[in-house]
């Protein structure tokens, strides 16, 4: 993993393309951007939980709705109180 | 992006309910299934997908137990298929785009912009005779040639821009203001002969800054209307200090100086005041290239009225004029009462001309920085007198020849 790290450092290769890393686009309080998940587990009004390749990302707000969803990108609009990584 | 495709292929507004129903969007994500505006309520959900992807999952349900339901079907697919039986529309829509092509590959109106002495009906006259008129094909149309025809027809304008947007034909001149040129119309030097600058009242001059030519004035000179400020005609000297020739440059310079004078406003007191009565007749007219459809016919009651007339033309966009005009024409009846200005209204009427007067002076780059205004009010009359003091940058060209004839008649 440090190997790996060290590698990205020095080609200067963004950590979400080489390491997958979960990329997380917050738009004031009312719409978020994600990509570089895994799946969906649960998606309420209220909350919304994402499985991402090392970490869990749960988004806590009133009135959310997804906007868009594919492969590539969700995008989340709603108001939105709390960012979670569990 | 995606709603414009949702549009163009056709999509579909579904109830998803189930126990699985987070699986089943997973899957479908992970084969390449997008949704839109997804929804919880307390059944399930609600999402928009295509309406192609939507035969691509029948396998993804079974798989994961949800049921999925069509609510709304929206999209141009879905839209011929109701429409197929109206053939007439379709006929209709196409003829109306026909009939906007047609509409757009000619030139409806055409605007002549920034003519002061030159007026728009002389312009209009002329490009009449070279055949373009509203009407005329937008192809058939070469801006430059325009532009260059219009420069050696009108040798008072000493710039063109001619622009074509859509449907309308934008012409912006740019006429040469100078006094001395446009008072010796038959009389115009060129470049060879270069151009002095002269003073157009008397004053004294406060600042001069000579970019071309030979400065004959320094500050604090007295002059008179007339003076040579700036010469075009610089000497050449040879080794021996002699002048050999003479070099002819347009005489460029910032000069200001202090002038003084007077104006002097007379005016009666009585008079004849017009007003209208009434709101007046209005009729309505929509104009289709030369045909006028109106609603109904002007009547002139009276000798004395007056005629308004108010057109516009009627655009789909900026640039695509139609060749439909709306308007109305408004007919007045005009009754003339005689009026006497009070004293207060007499002096504010000749405090307004005198502003005029300033606003007018301050347009032409002559500043009143000091002045004295005495407003007589007599049975009749009313008389302004302002005694002035202003800043004033104006200057005259005249040929940098005469400038050398001048000087040879006074010598001799």
């Amino acid at each position: 993993m440090d190997l790996l790290k060290s590698a990205m450092d020095a080609f200067q290769i963004p950590q979400d393309t080489a390491a997958r890393y979960s990329y997380l686009q917050i738009c004031g309080n009312h719409q978020v951007k994600l990509e570089n998940y895994t799946r969906m587990i649960d998606y309420s009004s209220n909350r919304l939980l994402l499985q991402c390749k090392t970490c869990q990302i749960e988004i806590c707000g009133k009135g959310l709705q997804i906007l868009r969803y594919s492969s590539q990108e969700l995008v989340l609009e709603g108001v939105i109180q709390k960012v979670m990584f569990l | 992006m995606l709603h414009h495709n949702f549009f163009w292929t056709g999509c579909l507004r579904v109830r998803i309910t189930g126990d699985s129903c987070e699986r089943f969007l997973n899957l479908c994500v992970n084969h390449e299934i997008s949704f839109c505006r997804i929804c919880r309520d307390q059944d399930g959900y609600t999402a928009i997908m295509m309406a192609g992807d939507f035969l691509k999952i029948k396998r993804l349900v079974k798989k994961s137990g949800v049921h999925i339901r069509i609510v709304q079907k929206s999209g141009m697919p879905f839209f011929l298929k109701q429409h197929r039986k109206r053939k007439l529309l379709l006929l209709g829509w196409i003829w109306c785009c026909f009939f906007l092509y047609l509409l757009s590959i000619h030139i409806w109106r055409i605007d002549i912009c920034g003519n002061q002495e030159i007026t728009t009906m002389q312009m209009l006259s002329y490009l009449e005779q070279n055949e373009i008129r509203p009407g005329s094909l937008s192809r058939k149309i070469d801006c430059k040639k325009i532009a260059a025809d219009i420069r050696n027809a009108f040798p008072g304008i000493t710039w063109v821009a001619v622009k074509k947007q859509g449907t309308f034909l934008e012409i912006n001149i740019k006429e040469n203001t100078d006094s001395a040129y446009t008072m010796d119309q038959g009389v115009w030097f060129s470049d060879s002969e270069g151009s002095s600058l002269v003073a157009v009242c008397d004053g004294k001059i406060l600042d001069i800054v000579t970019r071309e030519g030979v400065s004959c004035v320094q500050e604090g000179d007295q002059i008179r209307k007339g003076d040579i400020l700036v010469s075009g005609a610089i000497p050449v000297t040879n080794d021996d200090g002699e002048i050999a020739n003479i070099r002819y440059v347009n005489a460029d310079a910032d000069i200001l100086m202090e002038t003084s004078g007077t104006y002097t406003d007379t005016f009666p007191r009585s008079g004849q005041q017009d007003t209208y009565p009434d709101q007046g007749q209005v009729n309505w007219y929509l104009k289709i290239g030369n045909q006028v459809f109106s609603t109904g016919k002007i009547q002139e009651t009276s000798e004395s009225s007056d005629l308004m007339v108010e057109e516009t033309q009627l655009s789909l966009f900026p640039g695509f004029y139609l060749p439909v005009c709306l308007g109305k024409v408004i007919c007045h009846e005009v009754e003339s009462h005689s009026i006497f200005l009070s004293e207060e209204a007499a002096k504010d009427k000749a405090e307004r001309r005198l502003e005029k007067f300033i606003t007018e002076n301050a347009e032409k780059g002559v500043q009143i920085f000091k002045k004295n205004v005495k407003i007589e009010i007599g049975m009749t009359i009313c008389k302004c007198v302002c005694n002035y003091q202003a800043y004033i940058s104006e200057t005259r060209s005249i040929p940098a020849t005469q400038v050398e004839d001048n000087e040879e008649r006074t010598n001799s």
